[in-house]
């Protein structure tokens, strides 16, 4: 395909207009990861330059991609800033990249969290080189799943990111990091697997002629294939994002893994399972959709309930963190599985809030553990005076997790349970009470960490740095600003968004398509009077 | 100029017998030595420019006995790059003999190319034993307990073969590959040729050295210099590989006769190769399994009977070659196990991530040349609808990328051994250009194989339509 | 304060407006507006959550009385609690604690009125848990943020429920079409019903949900505690109210249980204001008592339609806000200067700390005969409601009243490194408990008055006969009076008495927590921790597996080479051959 081909195809085109801006997303990470890597650094005389250098690489990225989120077009229901190139022709792949309201969000995820993870690891101090070259990779990795739109594509970004991301954990984890990265490894390796698995099979019926995800998505199947299929995709996802039970690798791999690292996991490569299960799945299998969302709705529900009851009884606070970070996942499945418009469309913004929460909690666990020299539960205690920036955040985190207003997850949660109580009754039952378990688990984590007696055999403690207080205050920001304005901010009085087009209306494009398979016939309810 | 095509053959084969006789009446001085595996590399490369440039005419030669098509272009072509790239890559101080290591490859990738080109059984049985047989050599001179060992192992094969074979002319008629396919065209299949079949099978088995037929390639490989490690793991096992396809397009019209021996070996290296590569740790051996993990992917794709499939085959062994023959190259010296290699992405950085690519493309870890070969089989299993064997060969995939991990974490993340404690068995390689280039070259080969897969693809797609698949 | 005290006086310039008009004003902005479906039923093609401001006179009273209860709370802080740490984080969150309250009273579309809810929520448990550092503070704080959430979860809950089935949550809208929209049942509204009445009862602190009050009442700053017992009451009445046309679509029985549970917690809360003698745990129980009878007088209201007196219930929790939060600032005081939280050892507040001691008598008078007014009324004093709510008020007007008695009569015992002569009322701290009495007072008495009610709902209302006030008030001043008598025959005797019945119920709460945590927390979470061991476990098994599997393929690369190959190749000459498909003849 001819770059003036590409170019016309290449909508959302505004005041900056590349024909391969999703490219640049996932290539641009690449090459700067490539020149660290060969960059000569004699005993760590460029240390500090590194980190600047990917520090200013994630805000690059980070700026085009908002360049791209204001020009997005939310009234198409089309890809946007399509990139579609013959890659393999023998076996039908192609380069085949773009993205819709989901993925808009999902990118906008990424890139928040990739730069949380740079100033979260400021403090890295052993072989800089590798762990930022190594970090870039994980996170183009992960960008390249979110817009891949061909399968094959997308099987080699999702299972990419593994190997960066095991060497991280294994190279400057915690003193559990072996068993940590193998079990990351294991855990993502199967899902990848069932992902290859479902992908081939959906090639082989649609006559194995592409990989492209308009004709393998875009073709109806038998149920059967359908439910194949699907099983496949929910396992590949479950892996990911996780859902009890194959959860396994999430509390070693968070709470040994670095914290920049633990923040890219929990916050953007995790969420890549839902959104795995919305694009294929839900998006694109209904029959096996409305058969197994009773099933979706349970692991949401066994999801959350789990992870609320393991954090109480967690003595690392890491692994409290951990668990807690599998939360904002229940809740997005449950969007999921309530296969109902409002609740797919909580659901995507679950993909965004969630991430970031998940990313928040993580990060802030990890950082207090960090700042109070132990991780151990029956140690930390009466932080908040001694470290009153760390204590607001983590107040905030937890806020965020519960879906409290102000913050986006509260729209995010109020219109997944909005969605979800007409088709799942039960399910949204089961998830609101595992909340509540949360906020037990979460309110014992405070009143322990933060607001009890200070413990005097405890190490010595310290505030956050001035790269914590970002990172956090990051993640912590974004939440606030799109529960505040998720419309974008308006003059009062009228309908223009003033430099943030709202980021509900943007990832609203291509939900309707996802939902049409979803409505209820017009004579269930007419409009209120 | 209808010979020209013969050129490569003929420059490899001059070259090994010329390098071979200077060493051994000392002809050549000793300043000119150094420079020999340069020439050698050099010369290499000319040889698989001459096969891409003229390599593209479709012709035969002697009555039939060598024929000249796509698939011969690719495997030939592919036998060359991996001769060049290894004989650069290699770190020659930790070789046993300059000569013999330079004459060895060459033969070795003569054979591939004999047994590429040939037209009938004969010159595929030469084409392998002639690849096998260098691989002894290189073999014995470090290790002629294990070279003798191989040599006996390696005859069984070669009974087993010719067994085979004699079986299969016996039953058709025929020793030329097409006239065979013509013969069993309306033929059901029987147990008159289930029977060779399964003695062709286990021979090309043992000759490859896959799981569970590895009894003696991969200890001699392990036992042997890098660059005879590479021969025995490498080039002998794509020699086998060639042969291989060959047979199975030559009985593609009852492929019942051999699918379920090849299903089963498949199976038994991908899950095999992987686990044991997850269980051993030393360098080198988890290398040879990895490499016997991605020849069950090969046979796999064979198992489908499919053009598809075979040129999915044939793609993935283009990407195995280079891999498996300069992966052991580029490790040098690994007697020492891991902590010859740890820490090495430091002190050798361009070394180090030619052994991480060769290691992760063994493995298929995206976006590498294994990982775009073995998923090229996958979508072939999937077209053939054998997801069982697609599930063992995805857990094989998982179980060699654990295990790549482990010996990355060796290279980049522990720390170098100091100078003091490094034996002989752990020395670190020599830097040279050469070597440097040859690790580059052998990097953006393994990176770009499927980055920029399209034209070899499409040459193994026609290299299987060559074979008369349809 | 200034914040506040601004907002009270644009409160009042609402209220001047209003009072020149019976509408309310209605103004709406658009806070998520999102299209989800191009198909479908119209009313669910389209999600939007618009922040609807609807001001009528019962919003502006009420958030008037709250305005109060905070300038009064935070002036009290402002000299009793300079010792507590981190003033501008108080001012700050009583601030946002006052916009999220106002949020609340002005809403009308139910998710925006949960976004406040929830808000405020929070921000209660931070101002609950605002003593940083101390280990009994920061342990029944956690109950501050639970068990809200958890019936915030269920007003949650209640109103996706209803979305679910309404298409709205603007209550403009879903109230005309509750008993018309296609499809509705009894059912779905009887659940919705009950959602929601949990979600309010949480924050209204009915018994058995009062904990996360009476549990931090002293251990939060008293002002903290003040606001929360006084806001909360009068934003949980309203919405309560706001709601009753809601229950009132569901059915008899439904509502017959909401009244159980009101005049049940009423009683309770009542009775347990009884025993126990720390004063403002004392005072908060008996206001919740108060809370929770007014609670069943509006459910009463929806009950026999129309609901004329339900805003009765309403008026008598304006008065018991006030009220409420004067006794605890009086009462914590009182055992700031008497360092003691017993009132067992508390006496002569009358004679040393007489401005302190009437604001805790005008109070505890406020709360004992609120809900007079609202019973006389809404309730029949034949009817079993009456006779249980008559019950429930008897005891809290005891529970109140004796605070006073027990502290402000009686010798103040001298205890070690205690000088009863240094017991004086700090300067200016007196007036700000006193003049909230004297507010709620006046509210008390307003709550007699049918214009009251009328003004408040905009409707007219007959006016409740002075029998049946006299009736009403008997009760309460029976209650009063018993309690003064047994304090003045033998308070010792009286206080030992509530010790041993608050030692006793305090020994059965623990053991019925000590119940629960035994056989279902403990096996729940040990469940949780116990499958995340054994998931790590199995990993770990199948990584070994993996590695032995490999072992295999080790030990046969080292294996004799010929036997294996000759032996391999017959063997499997014969199986394959044999079993190969389309062979074995």
């Amino acid at each position: 395909m001819t770059l003036s081909a590409i170019t016309q195809q290449s909508v959302g085109a505004g005041i900056f207009s590349s024909a391969f801006l999703l490219s640049i997303l996932i290539w641009l990470p690449v090459i700067v990861a490539v020149g660290i890597a060969i960059m000569p650094n004699p005993r760590g005389r460029y240390d500090t330059l590194i980190k600047q250098i990917a520090f200013f690489a994630n805000l690059v990225t980070m700026f085009i991609l908002f360049i791209a989120y204001n020009q997005f077009e939310n009234f198409l229901p089309t890809m946007q800033y399509e990139e579609k190139i013959a890659w393999l022709p023998a076996i039908g792949v192609t380069y085949h990249l773009g993205v819709d309201g989901p993925g808009i969000a999902m990118l906008m995820l990424s890139g928040l969290v990739g730069i949380a993870s740079v100033l979260a690891s400021i403090g890295i101090r052993e072989r800089v080189r590798t762990y930022f070259a190594l970090l870039l990779l994980a996170q183009a990795s992960v960008n390249g799943a979110i817009v891949a739109r061909d399968m094959f594509v997308l099987i080699l970004f999702w299972g990419a990111s593994i190997v960066p991301i095991a060497l991280l954990i294994l190279g400057w984890g915690g003193p559990r990091r072996v068993g940590a990265a193998w079990r990351l490894v294991g855990y993502w390796g199967l899902g990848t697997a069932a992902l290859a698995v479902g992908v081939l099979a959906l090639y082989a019926v649609t006559g194995g002629r592409t990989f492209d995800m308009d004709t393998l998505l875009g073709t109806a199947q038998s149920p059967r294939i359908q439910i194949g299929v699907s099983i496949a995709m929910i396992v590949a996802g479950a892996t990911r994002l996780p859902l009890f039970p194959l959860h396994g690798w999430l509390r070693d791999a968070l709470a040994e893994a670095p914290v920049g690292v633990a923040v890219v996991v929990s916050g953007a490569a995790s969420r890549l399972g839902a959104f795995l299960l919305l694009r294929v799945v839900i998006g694109a299998e209904p029959a096996a959709a409305h058969l197994l969302s009773p099933v979706l709705a349970a692991l949401a529900a066994l999801t959350v309930g789990y992870a609320a009851l393991a954090a109480i009884r967690s003595v690392d606070i890491r692994h409290a963190g951990a668990y807690l970070a599998m939360v904002p996942g229940g809740i997005t499945l449950l969007g999921l599985a309530a296969i109902s418009p409002l609740g797919i469309a909580g659901s995507v913004l679950s993909l965004f809030t969630g991430g970031l929460a998940a990313a928040l909690i993580a990060g802030v666990c990890a950082t207090v553990a960090e700042r109070a020299q132990t991780r151990s539960l029956l140690l930390l205690s009466g932080l908040a005076p001694r470290m009153p920036n760390i204590a607001w955040i983590f107040l905030l985190a937890a806020f965020a997790l519960l879906g409290v207003p102000v913050f986006a997850s509260f729209a995010s949660e109020v219109m997944t349970f909005f969605g979800a109580f007409k088709t799942q009754p039960i399910g949204a039952f089961a998830v609101a009470i595992g909340l509540a378990i949360t906020a037990v688990a979460l309110a014992a984590l405070l009143g322990r960490v933060l607001f009890g007696s200070p413990n005097s055999d405890a190490p010595g403690v310290s505030d956050a740095a001035l790269g914590e207080t970002w990172y956090l205050g990051i993640l912590a920001g974004a939440l606030l600003w799109i529960g505040l304005f998720p419309g974008g901010p308006k003059i009062p009085g009228t309908d223009t968004p003033l430099f943030d087009p709202g980021f509900v209306s943007q990832i609203a494009a291509g939900v309707s398509d996802i939902t049409s398979n979803y409505t209820l016939p017009a004579s269930a309810a007419p409009a209120a009077q | 100029m209808r010979y020209a095509v013969l050129v490569p053959e003929a420059l490899v084969v001059a070259l090994a017998v010329a390098v071979l006789l200077a060493g051994r009446f000392g002809w050549m001085p000793r300043t000119s030595r150094a420079y020999l595996p340069q020439v050698t590399a050099l010369v290499v490369l000319v040889a698989f420019g001459i096969e891409l440039w003229a390599g593209a005419s479709v012709t035969t030669y002697f009555g039939g006995a060598l024929i000249q098509d796509r698939f011969a272009l690719f495997a030939k072509a592919a036998a060359l790059l991996t001769a060049a790239i290894a004989l650069a890559a290699t770190d020659w101080a930790a070789e046993d003999s300059l000569h013999i290591g330079i004459a060895m490859p060459l033969l070795s990738a003569f054979g591939v190319m004999v047994a590429a080109s040939a037209g009938d059984m004969l010159g595929l049985w030469a084409g392998l034993e002639l690849a096998a047989a260098a691989a002894v050599v290189m073999v014995s001179l470090r290790r002629p307990d294990l070279a003798l060992r191989l040599l006996l192992v390696g005859g069984v094969a070669t009974g087993l073969i010719l067994f085979g074979l004699a079986f299969l002319y016996a039953t058709t008629g025929n020793s030329d590959l097409s006239a065979i396919r013509d013969v069993l065209a309306n033929r059901a299949p029987t147990l008159a040729l289930a029977l060779p079949m399964l003695l062709l099978a286990a021979g090309l088995a043992v000759r490859a050295g896959i799981a569970p037929f590895h009894v003696a390639g991969l200890p001699a490989g392990v036992g042997a210099s890098p660059l005879g490690a590479g021969l025995v793991v490498g080039l002998t096992a794509v020699a086998a590989g060639t042969v291989a396809i060959k047979l199975v397009t030559a009985l593609i019209p009852i492929p019942a006769v051999y699918m379920l021996y090849a299903d089963v070996l498949a199976a038994v290296a991908m899950v095999g190769g992987g686990a044991a590569a997850l269980a051993v740790r030393s360098p080198r051996p988890r290398l040879a399994y990895l490499a016997v993990g991605q020849l069950g992917w090969v046979t796999a794709g064979l198992a489908t009977h499919y053009r598809s499939g075979i040129a999915a085959s044939l793609f993935l062994l283009g990407a195995f070659a280079i891999a498996a023959t300069c992966g052991p190259a580029l490790l040098g010296r690994a007697e020492g196990g891991e902590p010859a290699i740890a820490g090495l992405g430091a002190v050798r950085p361009v070394r180090a991530a030619g052994i991480g690519l060769a290691m992760l493309s063994l493995a298929g870890a995206p976006p590498l040349a294994g990982f775009f070969g073995e998923l090229t089989v996958a979508a072939a299993l999937a077209q053939s609808g054998n997801f069982v064997l697609l599930g063992l060969g995805l857990l094989g995939l998982v179980m060699s990328i654990a295990a790549v991990i482990g010996t990355l974490r060796v290279l980049y993340i522990q720390s170098p051994l100091e100078e003091a404690r490094r034996g002989a068995a752990a020395a670190l390689p020599a830097v040279t250009g050469l070597s440097t280039a040859g690790a580059v070259a052998f990097c953006v080969v393994i990176a770009a194989y499927g980055v920029f897969g399209n034209p070899i693809l499409g040459l193994a797609d026609q290299g299987a339509e060559a074979l008369g698949l349809r | 304060m200034f914040g506040t005290v601004v907002s009270l006086l644009l409160t009042l310039l609402v209220a001047w407006g209003l009072a020149r008009r019976s509408t309310p004003y209605v103004a709406s902005y658009q806070y998520i507006n999102m299209s989800v479906a191009f198909s479908g039923p119209t009313n669910f093609q389209t999600f939007a959550i618009n922040l609807v401001f609807h001001v009528d006179h019962l919003t502006v009273i009420a958030l008037l009385v709250i305005e109060v209860c905070v300038i009064a709370a935070i002036g009290w802080h402002q000299l009793m609690g300079r010792s507590e740490p981190g003033a501008a984080r108080f001012h700050a969150l009583i601030t946002l604690l006052l916009f999220a309250c106002t949020g609340v009273l002005v809403s009308w579309d139910l998710a925006e009125l949960f976004g406040f809810w929830a808000l405020a929520g929070a921000l209660t448990y931070l101002l609950l848990t605002h003593r940083w550092g101390f280990d009994e503070a920061a342990s029944r704080a956690r109950i501050a943020l639970a068990l809200p959430f958890l019936t915030d979860l269920s007003l949650l809950c209640g109103i996706a429920w209803l979305y679910a089935r309404y298409g709205t949550q603007n209550l403009a809208t879903l109230l005309p079409i509750l008993h018309t929209n296609p499809g509705w049942t009894v059912r779905s509204i009887v659940v919705g019903s009950v959602l929601l009445f949990v979600g309010v009862a949480g924050r209204l602190a009915l018994w058995p949900l009062s904990g996360w009050l009476s549990m931090t009442s002293a251990t939060a700053p008293t002002a903290a505690s003040a606001i929360a017992q006084s806001a909360w009451p009068v934003v949980g009445m309203v919405v309560l109210y706001r709601l009753t046309p809601i229950f009132a679509a569901s059915n008899r029985q439904t509502l017959q249980a909401f009244l159980v549970a009101c005049a049940v917690s009423a009683v309770i809360a009542g009775a347990t204001s009884l025993v126990g003698n720390g004063p403002r745990r004392v005072i908060t129980l008996a206001g919740s008592g108060a809370v929770a009878v007014a609670a069943a007088v509006v459910i009463n209201g929806a009950y026999h339609q129309p609901a004329t007196f339900a805003i009765a219930g309403v008026a008598a929790v304006l008065a018991v806000a006030p009220a409420r939060a004067a006794a605890l600032l009086a009462a914590s005081t009182i055992a700031n200067a008497m360092r003691t939280d017993d009132m067992a050892e508390m006496g002569e507040a009358w004679r040393r700390m007489r401005a302190s001691s009437g604001a805790l008598l005008a109070s505890a008078i406020v709360i004992g005969l609120a809900a007079s007014g609202a019973l006389a009324f809404g309730v029949s004093s034949r009817s079993r409601l009456g006779i249980a709510l008559g019950e429930a008020v008897l005891l809290l007007a005891v529970g109140a009243i004796r605070v006073f008695v027990g502290a402000s009569f009686g010798i103040l015992r001298r205890r070690r490194a205690f000088d009863p002569d240094r017991v004086r009322e700090p300067e200016g701290a007196r007036g700000f408990p006193y003049w909230l009495a004297v507010a709620g007072a006046a509210l008390l008495v307003a709550s007699f008055l049918t214009g009251w009610l009328n003004f408040l709902d905009g409707q007219k209302h007959p006016a409740a006969g002075p029998l049946a006030i006299a009736l009403w008030a008997a009760v309460a001043i029976v209650g009063f009076a018993a309690c003064a008598l047994v304090f003045t025959r033998d308070k010792d005797g009286a206080l030992a008495l509530s010790a041993f019945g608050g030692g006793f119920l305090g020994r059965y709460a623990a053991g019925g927590l000590g119940v629960v945590d035994r056989f279902l927390v403990e096996p729940t979470t040990d469940a949780g921790h116990r499958v995340s061991d054994w998931i790590a476990a199995g990993d770990g098994a199948l990584g070994r597996f993996a590695t032995a599997s490999g072992q295999l393929a080790l030990a046969a690369g080292r294996g004799p080479a010929l036997p294996i190959v000759v032996g391999l190749a017959i063997v499997l000459a014969v199986v394959f051959a044999l079993v190969a498909p389309g062979i074995a003849r």
